[in-house]
């Protein structure tokens, strides 16, 4: 076994979870594993995370996100990249939420207060967000909104093959967007690029056994997609929840922080409900195309970051020259150093 | 991303509508107990394993591993 | 950084550099700034002094309050440079509007906690701030005990090739105010572990064991108070990462939450570091209360010390840092 394959989980969580159990010592032989784009809070555009410190400093919002969310800087300013944490200590009420259910509840036990939920998230998380919409229309609940940043994750697999230089040969799939949305979409992705994909579940065995798959189908030369997360993924995946989804969401081509615009890479509002969009409720203007790129790109010439080409599997984070040192979880320059799930703020956690 | 964790199903309140919009369950996780919405997985029964995220659950687990 | 942060109080990273950048200059010593408790050497001896505020909200939870907590994490903090505890001070700050019944409550529990520690409770303070000031109670205990250990006990004595010993399981502290936070309802019900640690730390020192590094693990957990002890003493630390025990219940929550269970406070624990000839009978000592051998000191390589643990896959890792809050994440 000569050949060297290059293989990338798409996941943020498999990215934690191979580092956090040192799986890239127990590779395979011949096997690069490489990282891919999959932390939704790394990619949320730094103008929406602006928009939520906006919100989160006026007197009549209550601000509720995530705990991953909240220490995501928004754009570099002079005093530098403010994040919710931040808001909140300057005087916001920012609230940490482990479901959009407990902003939906502060909502209708506050009627007062302007409570806006910053939804981010995959295909996993959007029906959450969808739901909440639902029973918010259904309570006539007038005091929530959304500022909603949710992306897809097969349309950024598409954007990473087609990066030139691309290098990547195979992906483990991300289980808990597959138990939601089934294999069709990675069948197609699978046929249109003919290259391996093996849906895996995120327990150490569970990877190493998918890497185990993915490398057998390249030595194989046999493009297929593998479902190895069976006790979870279906593969029509949850239909109830693509419902939802559809009757809330559309997907739109928009911005991934890092990665730039994405064809068909985020979900928007439907028309009926846009009157719940905080954008247009508050008058924040369209957080649309204008993504401050944050590292590669921005026209200030600071320390260099290679954001892009991480998110694209085309550098590992310890490659790029601002790593740990001019980069680091507490003063990110790139999005992926911006979460803990992101690929240099799992390199910088676990292997310095 | 996407971190989700599977529990057992151990209550399910009626509901009087039959609307699965407000469906929920009390689902232990290995000694923790929350309640989750069991609106995409209507189906489902107490003793089940189901996968949870943000309060959501999205799949039946099947008893093997 | 222009305010501060409720991570700065949440013993990790950013409270090191708060203190580290912000406080040094009030103390005559910088030695000083990294333990629980100053030894001071007076005439008569050796004495223990340490001070500690708590703010924990809910001010009651499984298995204890904010009360018992002031009293027995001070007792802690002056056992863990080989005190006895012997006398306290409260101060009391309380929120206009709370409930007498509340307030009797948290001095029956103190008085309780002081009776189990064998100290008494000598001077105190109390003060009442307008609604909305404070939040409910906080207390500040000041305490002073008499060093019974031969010589200082300090990370700055730590070596390469002693071994690390933990008192007992982890994250019950921690696992118990979460869940009273995010009402998460815990079956089989975990308390805190909030416990005297004089009567062990006494019990190796009368058995002759030279203690060269001991540290309860509070905020920030074991994670906080061995990347502390790297840090001050220069050597790397390895941890079997097989050899510590979680508390029932805080592999499920931290699943749940997506957080380190190395980084929830406990409050009845510590860690110490001691000569490897030792590392037996003093396992032999602490395995009543779940003490058991978590690793060894080495030799620091890199640039920096650093903390690693082996997986129970044989793999490695770093110690993940914590800045200081508890964020339950989604991804």
């Amino acid at each position: 076994m000569n050949e060297a394959w290059t293989v990338m989980e798409v996941c943020g969580g498999q990215t934690q979870a191979i580092l956090r159990w040192g799986l890239d010592q127990l590779l395979p032989d011949g096997m690069e594993l490489v990282h891919g784009p999959g932390c939704p809070v790394c990619v949320t555009p730094a103008a929406c995370i602006d928009q939520a410190l906006q919100l989160a400093l006026q007197e009549p919002v209550i601000l509720c996100s995530y705990g991953d969310m909240l220490r995501v800087p928004g754009s570099p300013r002079p005093q530098g990249c403010g994040d919710l944490l931040q808001a909140r200590a300057g005087g916001g009420d920012v609230r940490l939420i482990t479901s959009p259910w407990q902003a939906l509840e502060l909502a209708r036990q506050q009627p007062e207060r302007q409570v806006v939920l910053l939804a981010v998230g995959f295909e996993t998380t959007a029906p959450a967000t969808a739901l909440v919409v639902l029973q918010a229309c259904r309570l006539g609940v007038a005091n929530l909104t959304l500022l909603q940043a949710h992306v897809r994750v097969v349309p950024a697999m598409e954007a990473v093959l087609a990066a030139a230089g691309n290098r990547v040969q195979g992906f483990l799939a991300a289980g808990h967007v597959a138990a939601v949305m089934g294999s069709a979409e990675l069948e197609q992705l699978v046929r249109r690029w003919r290259i391996p994909v093996v849906i895996s579940g995120f327990e150490p065995q569970e990877l190493l056994a998918a890497l185990e798959l993915c490398q057998q189908l390249l030595s194989a030369g046999t493009p297929r997609l593998i479902n190895a997360y069976g006790r979870v993924v279906r593969p029509a995946g949850n239909g109830e929840a693509q419902v939802l989804m559809r009757r809330v969401f559309a997907p739109a081509d928009g911005p991934w922080r890092g990665l730039g615009a994405i064809r068909s890479g985020v979900l928007r509002l439907r028309p009926a409900y846009r009157h719940l969009d905080a954008v247009g409720r508050f008058g924040l203007g369209d957080s649309g195309n204008g993504e401050a790129q944050t590292g590669s790109g921005a026209p200030d010439p600071g320390p260099p970051c290679h954001a892009a080409a991480v998110l694209q599997g085309r550098c590992r984070p310890s490659d790029c020259p601002s790593f740990g040192s001019a980069c680091t979880p507490q003063n990110p320059l790139g999005a992926p150093m911006v979460s803990s799930e992101g690929a240099c703020a799992a390199y910088y956690r676990y292997r310095r | 991303m996407c971190l989700a964790a599977s529990g057992t199903i151990v209550a399910i309140t009626p509901q009087p509508d039959g609307d699965s919009l407000w469906l929920r369950a009390r689902v232990d996780f290995g000694g923790v107990r929350q309640w989750v919405s069991l609106a995409c997985l209507p189906q489902a029964r107490v003793g089940d394993q189901v996968l949870v995220h943000v309060g959501l659950a999205l799949s039946l687990v099947e008893h093997e591993l | 950084m222009s305010r501060v942060l409720l991570g700065h109080g949440g013993g990790g990273s950013l409270m090191q550099e708060l203190i580290a950048g912000e406080f040094a200059a009030l103390y005559s010593d910088r030695a000083l700034l990294a333990d629980d408790a100053a030894r001071l050497e007076l005439p008569q001896g050796p004495l223990a002094f340490s001070s500690d505020g708590y703010v924990v909200q809910p001010l009651e939870f499984a298995g204890g309050d904010i009360g018992r907590l002031a009293v027995v994490g001070t007792a802690n903090d002056l056992a863990m440079v080989g005190a006895r505890p012997l006398h306290l001070s409260v101060s009391l700050i309380l929120e206009e509007g709370l409930p007498l019944a509340l307030l009797r409550r948290l001095v029956a529990s103190m008085a309780a906690a002081a009776r189990q520690c064998g100290l008494t409770i000598v001077t105190g303070d109390t003060k009442v701030v307008e609604r909305g000031k404070a939040d409910g109670v906080f207390i500040t205990t000041s305490g002073i005990g008499v060093c019974q250990s031969p010589g200082a006990i300090g990370p700055a004595a730590m070596a390469p090739g002693d071994q690390l010993l933990l008192s007992g399981d982890l994250g019950r502290h921690g696992l118990a105010i979460l869940a009273a936070r995010h009402g998460l309802e815990l079956d089989p019900p975990v308390a805190t572990d909030c416990a005297p640690l004089w009567p062990q730390v006494e019990a190796l020192l009368q058995a002759g064991i030279t203690l060269h590094a001991l540290r309860d693990l509070t905020r920030g957990g074991l994670g906080s108070a061995l990347l502390e002890l790297a840090a001050v003493s220069g050597c790397d630390l390895w941890l079997d990462e097989q050899a510590l025990s979680l508390a029932p219940g805080v592999e499920s929550c931290c699943r749940l939450l997506g957080l380190d269970p190395l980084h929830l406070a406990n409050e009845g624990r510590f860690v110490l570091a001691l000569p490897a000839d030792q590392a037996v009978a003093a396992a032999a000592i602490l395995a009543p209360g779940g003490g058991r051998w978590i690793g060894e000191v080495r030799a620091g390589t890199g640039a920096a010390v650093q903390v690693r643990l082996r997986t129970c896959l044989g793999s490695q890792r770093l110690l993940a840092p914590f800045s200081g809050e508890l964020l339950p994440r989604i991804c």
